[in-house]
């Protein structure tokens, strides 16, 4: 049957009813890049934020009362430093800084210059800073977020930061972050750690939270132990449960679309199912004449798989096109508020392009059998029967 | 008609080419170093929402989203999971 004989009756038969296809490859073009769409968005970020968290430190010391945060003393880093086993223990400055009391808000985060990783880090980070420069005087790094809200509120050079004590503090703008960081980068505000503490507001002596490494895994449940036990106002969130916070965040929002999905393609699949049921007389005597032609049942169905696949496959790929192109290429415009929120302002920070394989051929097999099946059966259901009595 | 078939085919193919000719040639690398890089200098992993992002664990208000249904929550509302997350 695959000689070309066959493909061109193949695609006489496929051309002759184009207009049927065109419909049924339509809808299914719009099934599949939605659902292409929600899931390429889902998997960019879940890789992304997942290896970003490779970079984070592995755990992270808060002081809770009635669940909500409290300066965590310095005293605190002394004692998590003197367990054995636990390294990197270092003060972390950072809060939300609100415009006004309902308004738009920074999260400012201050960093400890004198530390040896940070100026590396900067450098590469903002590419052709001058340290000095920098850090002499009041000045700030923004993310693009903020550097946008700025220049719209009149605050092209220097921000004044209204302090819990009531003083403004005038912080001039030294760089904006790069737009590669923006999706956690975009409402940031960084300064030198005294400065953050000015802003927010923290003594001399007091950090928001405190974070730490342990190079053994083994000793992980271990140290968590230990260091729970030291204050009774103390909370420890490991990097263990951020991950698995944004592997079920994701999930819950990709498997939601999923979910809406498989009701749709129910229903797609029962309509295609009960039009094909009720195949035409026109197709029925096309199938019989097919049968009395000699065609065999199996010539028949071989046929329809292949018309099936055509547009099955045909559809697919342009879905799946389409739904890249929108992610990647555009930035998920409307879709990308569903995970990222509505408050990124006119431009998306930049997806990285992640193809899960897993997830194209789930929804490839999801759609193909259902659709072939819908197809099948009522096609089979006519073979089978009597040439003459098809025809009639 | 079978010009046209293969034609329709070529262009399907010409599609999978350009989206792995594109995935394949980004700089995936230099846009997750950017990331990586602010993670390492600040220690935050948590995306940014924007500056006009809603928190209602920190604010401890909302406003309706919807007039007609003012209970209706917004979408795009995030703070059910991301502001758990160190409470950024």
């Amino acid at each position: 049957m695959g000689n070309k004989p066959f493909l061109h009756f193949l695609a006489l038969n496929l051309f002759g009813e184009r207009r049927k296809h065109l419909g049924v490859v339509g809808l299914s073009v719009l099934l599949i890049f939605l659902l292409a769409s929600t899931l390429f968005i889902a998997s960019s970020l879940q890789t992304t934020l997942s290896r970003a968290l490779e970079k984070e430190p592995d755990f992270v010391v808060q002081r809770v009362r009635g669940d909500h945060l409290l300066p965590v003393p310095e005293s605190w880093v002394d004692e998590i430093a003197s367990i054995h086993g636990v390294s990197r223990v270092v003060p972390r400055v950072w809060g939300r800084y609100h415009t006004e009391p309902k308004g738009d808000s920074f999260l400012v985060v201050g960093i400890d210059f004198l530390e040896d990783q940070s100026h590396p880090e900067l450098a590469k980070l903002v590419e052709g800073i001058d340290l000095r420069k920098f850090l002499n005087g009041e000045k700030m790094l923004v993310g693009e977020g903020v550097a946008r809200w700025m220049d719209t509120h009149f605050y092209p050079k220097t921000f004044s930061f209204l302090t819990p004590g009531g003083r403004f503090l005038k912080v001039e703008r030294f760089a904006t972050l790069p737009s590669e960081s923006s999706l956690v980068a975009r409402n940031l505000v960084i300064v030198p750690i005294e400065l953050a503490r000015r802003i927010l507001g923290l003594g001399e002596e007091e950090s928001t939270d405190i974070t730490f490494n342990v190079p053994n895994d083994d000793e992980w449940d271990n140290i968590e132990d230990k260091i729970a036990a030291m204050h009774y106002d103390l909370r420890i969130v490991s990097k263990k449960e951020s991950r698995k916070a944004y592997a079920e965040l994701f999930d819950y929002k990709g498997g939601f679309f999923l979910v809406l999905y498989l009701i749709v393609l129910l229903a797609f699949v029962l309509i295609l199912y009960q039009r094909a049921s009720q195949v035409y007389s026109q197709e029925k005597r096309a199938i019989g004449i097919l049968r009395a032609l000699g065609w065999s049942i199996r010539d028949v169905l071989t046929l329809k798989i292949y018309e099936t696949l055509s547009v099955v496959f045909a559809s697919f790929v342009l879905g799946a096109s389409l739904a890249y192109g929108y992610v990647f290429l555009l930035g998920a415009p409307l879709l990308r508020q569903i995970f990222l929120g509505s408050g990124m302002g006119e431009s998306a920070p930049p997806l990285v392009p992640v193809l899960d394989f897993s997830i194209l051929t789930s929804i490839f097999l999801l759609y193909a059998v259902s659709f072939l099946a819908a197809v099948l059966i009522p096609v089979w259901r006519i073979a089978v029967t009597d040439p003459k009595e098809a025809m009639l | 008609m079978l010009r046209t078939y293969y034609v329709s085919g070529a262009f399907l193919l010409l599609l999978i080419a350009a989206v792995l000719t594109h995935y394949l040639l980004t700089d995936r690398a230099g846009l997750q170093a950017g990331i990586d890089r602010t993670v390492t200098l600040t220690g935050l992993a948590s995306p940014a929402l924007g500056v006009a992002w809603y928190e209602p664990r920190l604010r401890r208000f909302e406003a309706a989203f919807n007039p007609a249904y003012p209970e209706l929550l917004p979408p795009e509302r995030q703070g059910f999971v991301y502001g758990d997350l160190y409470g950024k």
